[in-house]
């Protein structure tokens, strides 16, 4: 047994780890929030050409989403989301439901301005599962399972629609919640 | 006027709000264990392998005999090697995007002030002109 190489691979395999659970996380958050970011500006922008009021409840729930995911996203990982799944799962019919605050708010909107907004708010959920896919330490440390999310999560989250819509319908609500705060 | 929220509504934000802070305490406990049992994992390594040279036997014989491989150790190497690279250029490409978000927004806004505003004429991404690089 080589005492030296043992020490050298200990060395390595705890950079690795510090590289992995801290350096990557940080990194993971920044690309969360710069894909936010931006999408709140494309927001921005649509309502500035006059396709919506900025007073409207639809921008203003859809902003307030966003700011709430950029502002905790350094909390969100797949854990959280399955217990906020498990504690609200008899909340059915509370006022904090999103979905049936989104369609109340987004009702007398013309249809191709309720499209544009719902392709926000899709992209803005791809981005959030996405991020918490590429960060739990389960997903990680089986590179396999990050990778291919890397190069197939769009098609992914498409296909597994009405499987993940409970779960994101919970998270957007908890998000939307933080936003007004 | 933003419309004044009923107690109904408040109530059932106040619960979603406790809710989803249980939630995030308890990930973040399941989350922390896996991260500090693999650092645990790793610090019990290295006190058997010093366990092992001061000539005192040990139940992870398997384990250290694969450590002072040097296969092994030129894999981790080479992970971290690589991996150390990939992270510089994943910061950079991070950066570069956020000069670009922002150049954009400020470029626009300033030129709203001052429409003959000056300019670096760098690229949108921050980098050299290529015109300048000759």
């Amino acid at each position: 047994m080589d005492f030296g190489t043992s020490i050298y691979s200990l060395l390595l395999l705890g950079a690795l780890v510090y590289l992995t659970f801290w350096r990557y996380r940080t990194y993971r958050i920044d690309a969360l929030r710069l894909d936010l970011f931006k999408l709140r500006d494309e927001l921005f922008n649509y309502a500035a050409q006059g396709n919506i009021d900025f007073n409207h409840p639809a921008y203003g729930m859809l902003r307030s989403t966003l700011n709430g995911f950029i502002r905790f996203g350094h909390q969100l990982s797949l854990w959280q989301i399955f217990f906020l799944v498990f504690f609200t799962r008899k909340d059915k019919n509370l006022p904090t439901n999103y979905l049936k605050r989104w369609e109340k708010n987004s009702r007398d909107l013309p249809e191709n301005v309720s499209n544009e907004l719902n392709k926000y708010r899709s992209e803005m959920n791809r981005s959030v599962f996405k991020h918490m896919i590429a960060t739990s330490p389960e997903c990680v440390t089986t590179v396999v399972v990050t990778i291919i999310f890397y190069l197939f999560g769009k098609v992914i989250i498409n296909k597994m629609g009405r499987f993940v819509s409970r779960p994101i319908n919970r998270i957007d609500s908890a998000a939307y919640t933080f936003g007004q705060t | 006027m933003p419309k004044k929220k009923t107690a109904a509504e408040l109530r059932a934000e106040n619960l979603l709000l406790r809710k989803t802070n249980n939630a995030i305490g308890l990930a973040s406990v399941v989350n922390n264990a896996v991260k500090w049992g693999t650092i645990g994992f790793v610090a019990w390594c290295f006190r058997d392998v010093l366990l092992a040279f001061a000539g005192e036997t040990t139940q992870a014989n398997i384990f250290l005999e694969l450590l002072s491989d040097l296969k092994i150790n030129n894999a981790l190497a080479l992970l971290l090697g690589g991996g150390g690279t990939l992270y510089g250029v994943a910061e950079r490409k991070i950066r570069q995007k956020t000069t670009q978000r922002l150049h954009g927004r400020i470029s626009e806004l300033e030129k709203l002030v001052d429409p003959q505003r000056s300019s670096s004429h760098l690229s949108d991404m921050g980098e050299t002109n290529p015109s300048d690089l000759e």
